[in-house]
């Protein structure tokens, strides 16, 4: 796969921001909330869909080779096979099919880029939930009830923020220049 | 709640440690984080967590390796707080000895990949990372978000700084306004980092970065006899993890 240099600088950006979100967070039980899916859904919106998932991949690698970027400071490929691995799956899922729905319509309107937006959060948790459930011996219903119920209020929050920063002018402009650039031919 | 990125910066050295093969030692570390999730008991923990002192000596490492489990101590104590409320509300019913467990299970996951971070140098991580047969431009990207890090947070924290000395308020009750208040922080650094990126992107293509197929690099890791010998003990220590978990009943010390 060859990429090009914008295409691994935003990947990059994308990654460490995703890694910065995870800092400023709340702690719950089992589950923080944190403001990585922002930053997810961001990435979908700007990036597009394989780039997007790309960022994501990138951010579970930073995290999986040991450096302190997962929620609450956790750390190293453990943190994927634990309680919380689901939720990093579904950030690469996720990242992707909001991408490629918002490249689908190539206008970023508001309500769209939500939309498109809720359909990945859906994606997220129930990714999220499954492996929660499977780690815990939890039936299905407590693991929805610990590790997304309390999420979903500051999710369609984030959701709004992100939808309404991606539709701004500045993001929209850049997220045509990506696509542009990303139909020259390679050096 | 910000870890403290430096302890996990590159320090120059030329001892035992830096020179070991970079695969050599993320398997290392990688046996002390499987001996913390597969042990989940007080003794055998701490003795994990001892075990890599003597290592930082080596490494010269020791005060930076220290503060790292200062910081990361305050995250541990939230952890054994939280453990040991719901078991002595009774919701896990779990003994003390669990609760300082899972503290411990945490330094260890922080701590020993510091050291595998502080006596490694970039240029050697990206080595190892190709030698994994990921393509270089993944590899590139992943060191690249690895230094996009500290530099982010450290623009963030002089955003909130700077938009705070304008009178934003961070604090307060109301929870949508809080919300509400963030987008002056975060509209700022996403497109600073954004300007940033594309900035870095135009520097790459300006020195040729992707024109020859083939890349060649200054450096090569060879595998020495020192590094057949970290990696023997390694192994060995992976044995005896598994070992213990077996067959071994570890007493509880406390609780």
């Amino acid at each position: 796969m060859r990429m090009k240099p914008f295409e691994i600088t935003l990947a990059a950006l994308f990654a460490a921001l995703t890694a910065i979100g995870a800092y400023i967070s709340i702690p719950l039980y089992l589950v923080p909330i944190t403001l990585q899916t922002f930053f997810v859904y961001l990435a979908g919106a700007v990036l597009g869909g394989r780039l997007a998932a790309l960022s994501q991949l990138v951010y579970i690698g930073l995290g999986g080779v040991g450096f302190p970027v997962f929620a609450g400071g956790m750390a190293g490929f453990g943190v994927l096979l634990g309680p919380t691995g689901g939720y990093l799956a579904g950030f690469v899922l996720g990242a992707y099919v909001i991408g490629k729905l918002t490249e689908l319509k190539g206008e970023r309107r508001f309500v769209y880029v939500f939309l498109s937006m809720l359909l990945g959060t859906a994606i997220i948790y129930s990714l999220g939930a499954v492996q929660l459930s499977f780690y815990l011996d939890f039936s299905l219903k407590r693991a929805v009830a610990v590790g997304v119920l309390p999420f979903l209020p500051g999710d369609a929050l984030k959701m709004a923020l992100a939808a309404y920063v991606a539709s701004t002018r500045h993001m929209r402009s850049l997220a045509l220049k990506i696509k542009a650039a990303s139909r020259k031919k390679n050096l | 709640m910000m870890i403290h990125y430096k302890s996990f910066k590159f320090k120059k050295g030329f001892t035992l440690l830096h020179r070991l093969d970079p695969r050599v030692k993320f398997f290392l570390a990688c046996v002390n984080v499987v001996g913390a999730l597969v042990l989940g008991k007080t003794l055998p923990l701490l003795v994990i967590l001892a075990s890599m002192l003597p290592l930082t000596v080596v490494g010269r490492i020791t005060k930076e390796w220290l503060t790292v489990l200062k910081g990361a101590s305050v995250f541990a104590a939230v952890i054994f707080a939280l453990n040991f409320f719901f078991s002595v509300v009774g919701v896990t019913g779990r003994p003390l000895d669990f609760s300082i467990a899972m503290a411990l299970r945490f330094l260890i996951l922080i701590s020993s990949f510091s050291i595998f971070f502080l006596t490694t140098a970039p240029d050697d991580f990206s080595l190892a990372v190709q030698k994994a047969r990921i393509p270089f431009d993944v590899s590139f990207a992943l060191t690249m978000a690895m230094r996009f890090v500290p530099v982010l947070a450290a623009e963030a924290r002089s955003i909130a700084d700077a938009q705070r000395s304008r009178g934003l308020e961070l604090e307060g009750r109301n929870l949508l306004r809080r919300a509400k208040n963030y987008l002056p922080i975060l509209i700022p650094l996403v497109a600073n980092s954004l300007r940033r990126s594309m900035e870095l992107a135009e520097a790459m293509e300006s020195r040729g970065y992707g024109v020859k197929k083939q890349r060649t690099s200054l450096y090569s890791l060879k595998f020495r006899r020192t590094d057949l010998a970290a990696l023997g003990l390694a192994v060995l220590a992976l044995f005896f993890i598994v070992f213990t978990r077996i067959y071994v009943k570890i007493p509880t010390i406390v609780g």
